[in-house]
């Protein structure tokens, strides 16, 4: 332990241009002074020693003891020793890496501010032991040294460690070094390393220049924690109802401030009172965006003199929320509600009971509602019901076959992404083709008979419609006798059918099924992600019967060629062109209006063509999302009227497509996405806009040459442009 | 037109001919205020607004517009104020006129 003492004084007292020192020490020589002048110090030693005393703990203490006496080197006694162990051979490992270190910091030893109190009193008989190991190490490799060296060391006179220390040195001073002067102090040390440092500093002088730096890291780091408290005292959480905390960033927003003050004196608020229709709607598209309303704010969106409620989000209207609004907006007719997870099977039916002139239904996210109460609530409603939209739901096919029995005046449909719904509630739109799906709709026609009956016979209309009321319904209709049930009907007013995004898929047998029942009378058909209707869904069933469509949607359906696409197009043009004499046939459609092919990834340059050929005149709103595998931009000018066709083959190779026909282009286009096409670039656009004189949305998500300079003009959005947003 | 961008203030004129001229910085804690006053807008040219320095806001009336700036004002000024924030007030009547201006301002 005196080495360690002694070293320090002396590196305290060094004799820096003949300021000698006041402390008393023990002898020592004049190399050690100049070895501590240049700045070569024991710092390793001590490192080392603790990186020992690491070790150790996965070494035990005997090997240890057989390895300091043994000269062998290092890697050979962990091989022979310690092989038994996994351990011990990564320990063996750890060891070389770090002599390897050793080498290179007493390279630099001169530059090393690291504090060394804390390693020079940690130490004991093993490290020092392990210590000698190394030294053994190195005795085999470099040999003996001079004498000289020795004195540096003082009486911690371990033969290894003389020479491991010489050697050190010795290597480092191999590969030299320059003398400089330190800036602060003016004395002499060696620089080594091969970069240069900012300031030419001795050991001493650098050690001091960095306590200093690092105390102003402190102080700043300090400075900063301080201000951060204040900060973060200044933000109240305040805790809601799910437990989850929510912070308050400072001041609140004025719209905040608002509607917590129309929210807080809602008892002083009657009504909105004059309040515009239109400005009353859009007070409560704030609410809801703002998740405001409850069952205290709802009570301001309802009234007996309300024909239509909408509202965003139901999250936080319970039963008795459903309730209130049940009775205190008995006339209306139109009823959208958004997120009614909360709705239960109770509320629906009483709906269908008490609000008598509701024909207009949407609902989203109606989870609780269950498959049997749908179809009391179609049962209920029969024909008032004329629109009826549904989106996450537990619509199956027991509703399927009451909505279809009863629901006959129906002339908008919507069943979106409902688990439930099936390839046989699909196919209850169709005529039944098996025996069995026929008994159950039969039975639904007897259950239909039956409430018509009883309606005539003055007894309650809605005697059946609670949860046990259906099983009684049910065996009720079996006595009826077989010959008085009504034949099969199709929905014969449907003309908007919405079907898109199943769970579960949808046979492209069946699909063709409905549109051969329903498809004359459609204008606007959604089956988007029907992802097995095929070719001749397309130009069987679609072509021959959907002479009115106007809106079409088929996205995701990969099934489908693109030849067919085009196809059909095609067949539709021939068709419009040649029944145009015809004054027969005066409900057929001039072209599509909108139509979403997204997500149709392989669609090719002619689908497009052959879409703009037929409907140019009248398409308002399309969807190409994603369709990039095969289109180019000589598709995408179709757009603006320029239909390129690739030339006749000539010598076993074409030349690029020519422009061999040029029409209108469409002229009606108010939005367009054309995300993720990577064709759509600045120029195809601008041919596009000099054509679309009415585009006013142009989604580009993922188009990379879609850039700042993109043409604009007054009214025209880009959505999505890498530009504004990266 | 080129140097009035740098000007610091910002008129802003209601729908019933109330005109309110307002420091910038105050003015464009409203996003949609300060989207309107950006001059240079990821290559496509300023709104007339940015080069005039002039916004005119058909729908609001002079009172709500008025309160609004005093809003600005209110944030501006207690925005980072550690100390209690006093509250702010306005008058029931006018809340539903100043919620819609507040969204349409998005402040």
């Amino acid at each position: 332990m005196d080495f360690n003492d002694r070293a320090r004084s002396g590196r305290s007292n060094q004799r820096a241009g003949g300021t000698s020192a006041n402390r008393i020490r023990g002898p020592h020589s004049a190399l050690t002074d100049y070895l501590n002048e240049i700045g070569v110090s024991d710092h390793f030693r001590n490192r080392r020693r603790n990186e020992q005393q690491v070790e150790q703990g996965v070494q035990a203490n005997n090997q240890e003891a057989t390895q300091a006496t043994s000269s062998t080197t290092l890697t050979e006694a962990a091989t022979t020793a310690q092989a038994d162990t996994a351990d011990a051979a990564l320990a063996a490992d750890l060891q070389e890496e770090e002599q390897g270190e050793v080498h290179a910091e007493s390279s630099t030893a001169p530059m090393r501010t690291r504090s060394r109190r804390a390693a020079a009193a940690a130490s004991s008989v093993i490290a020092v032991s392990a210590v000698a190991k190394k030294g053994g190490k190195k005795k085999a490799k470099k040999g003996k040294h001079s004498d000289g060296d020795s004195d540096f060391c003082g009486s911690d006179s371990n033969e290894d460690e003389i020479n491991q220390r010489g050697g050190l040195n010795r290597s480092s001073a191999r590969k030299g070094g320059r003398m400089k002067e330190c800036e602060i102090c003016g004395k002499r040390f060696l620089l080594r390393g091969e970069q240069t440092p900012d300031r030419f500093l001795c050991a001493m002088c650098r050690r001091s220049v960095d306590k200093t730096f690092k105390e102003q890291a402190e102080v700043a780091k300090r400075a900063r924690t301080t201000t951060a408290p204040k900060a973060a005292k200044r933000r109240r959480t305040k805790k809601t109802e799910g437990g989850l905390l929510e912070y308050d960033p400072g001041l609140p927003t004025l719209q905040d401030l608002c509607v917590r003050a129309i929210a807080k004196h809602l008892d002083q608020v009657d009504s909105f009172g004059d309040i515009s229709t239109q400005s009353l709607h859009k007070l409560c598209r704030i609410i809801c965006k703002m998740r405001l309303l409850d069952e205290q704010t709802l009570r301001l969106f309802l009234g007996p003199e309300k024909t239509s409620v909408t509202l965003y989000d139901c999250t936080k209207i319970t039963d008795s929320g459903m309730q209130r609004l049940i009775e205190q907006c008995p006339n209306v007719t139109s009823l959208d509600l958004e997120y009614c997870g909360r709705m239960s099977s109770q509320n629906l039916l009483d709906m269908a009971r008490n609000l008598t002139q509701l024909k207009y239904v949407r609902l989203d996210g109606a989870f609780v509602v269950s498959d049997k109460a749908w179809a009391m609530f179609f049962r209920t409603m029969g024909e008032r019901l004329q629109s009826f939209k549904i989106k996450y739901t537990g619509f199956g096919p027991g509703a399927m076959r009451a909505l279809v029995t009863h629901c006959t005046a129906l002339h908008e449909l919507q069943v979106s992404e409902c688990i439930d719904f099936d390839d046989s509630c699909l196919a209850m739109l169709a005529a039944p083709i098996t025996d069995h799906e026929e008994v159950q709709q039969e039975l639904e026609r007897a259950i239909k008979l039956l409430s018509v009956r009883s309606k005539k016979g003055k007894m309650a209309a809605g005697g059946y419609d609670d949860a046990d009321g259906y099983m009684l319904a049910e065996d009720a209709a079996r006595s009826v006798a077989s010959c008085d049930i009504p034949s099969w009907q199709p929905l014969s007013k449907l003309e908007r059918l919405n079907l898109s995004r199943p769970y579960k898929p949808m046979s492209n047998q069946t699909a063709m099924r409905v549109v051969e029942t329903l498809g004359s009378q459609l204008c606007v058909l959604d089956f988007a992600g029907f992802k097995d209707i095929e070719d001749d869904f397309l130009l069987q069933a679609l072509d021959k019967n959907c002479g009115r469509l106007q809106e079409l949607h088929l996205s995701e359906c990969n099934s489908i060629s693109s030849d067919a696409f085009a196809e059909f197009f095609a067949r539709q043009r021939h068709k419009r062109a040649t029944s145009a004499g015809h004054a027969a046939d005066g409900k057929r459609s001039n072209g599509l209006t909108r139509v979403g092919l997204d997500k149709c990834y392989m669609l090719t340059d002619l689908v497009i063509q052959e879409l703009v050929l037929y409907s140019g005149a009248t398409l308002r709103w399309l969807n190409l999302n994603s369709v990039d595998d095969n289109l180019t931009m000589h598709g995408l000018l179709a757009l603006a009227g320029k239909i390129y066709r690739p030339p006749p083959e000539q010598d076993g190779h074409r030349g690029g497509p020519e422009l061999v026909d040029e029409t209108s282009g469409c002229v009606l286009l108010e939005e367009i996405d054309l995300s993720w096409v990577h064709c759509a670039s600045d120029t195809v656009l601008d041919m596009v806009l000099s054509k679309c004189t009415k585009l006013a949305q142009i989604k580009t998500y993922g188009c990379s040459d879609v850039t700042a300079f993109a043409p604009t003009r007054p009214g025209l959005v880009y959505i999505g442009r890498e530009c504004d947003t990266l | 037109m080129s140097n009035s961008s740098e000007t610091t203030t910002v008129k802003l004129a209601s729908g019933d001919g109330f005109t309110i001229i307002l420091d910038k910085q105050v003015a464009e804690q409203s996003s949609t205020i300060k989207n309107m006053l950006e001059v240079s807008r990821g290559g496509s040219s300023a709104f007339t607004e940015a080069l005039t320095n002039e916004i005119k806001f058909p729908e609001i009336k002079g009172k709500v517009l008025e309160k609004i700036c005093q809003y600005l004002m209110y944030k501006h000024r207690y925005a980072d104020s550690v100390d209690r924030v006093p509250e702010f007030g306005f008058d029931l009547e006018m809340s539903l006129e100043l919620l819609m201006a507040a969204d349409y301002l998005d402040c």
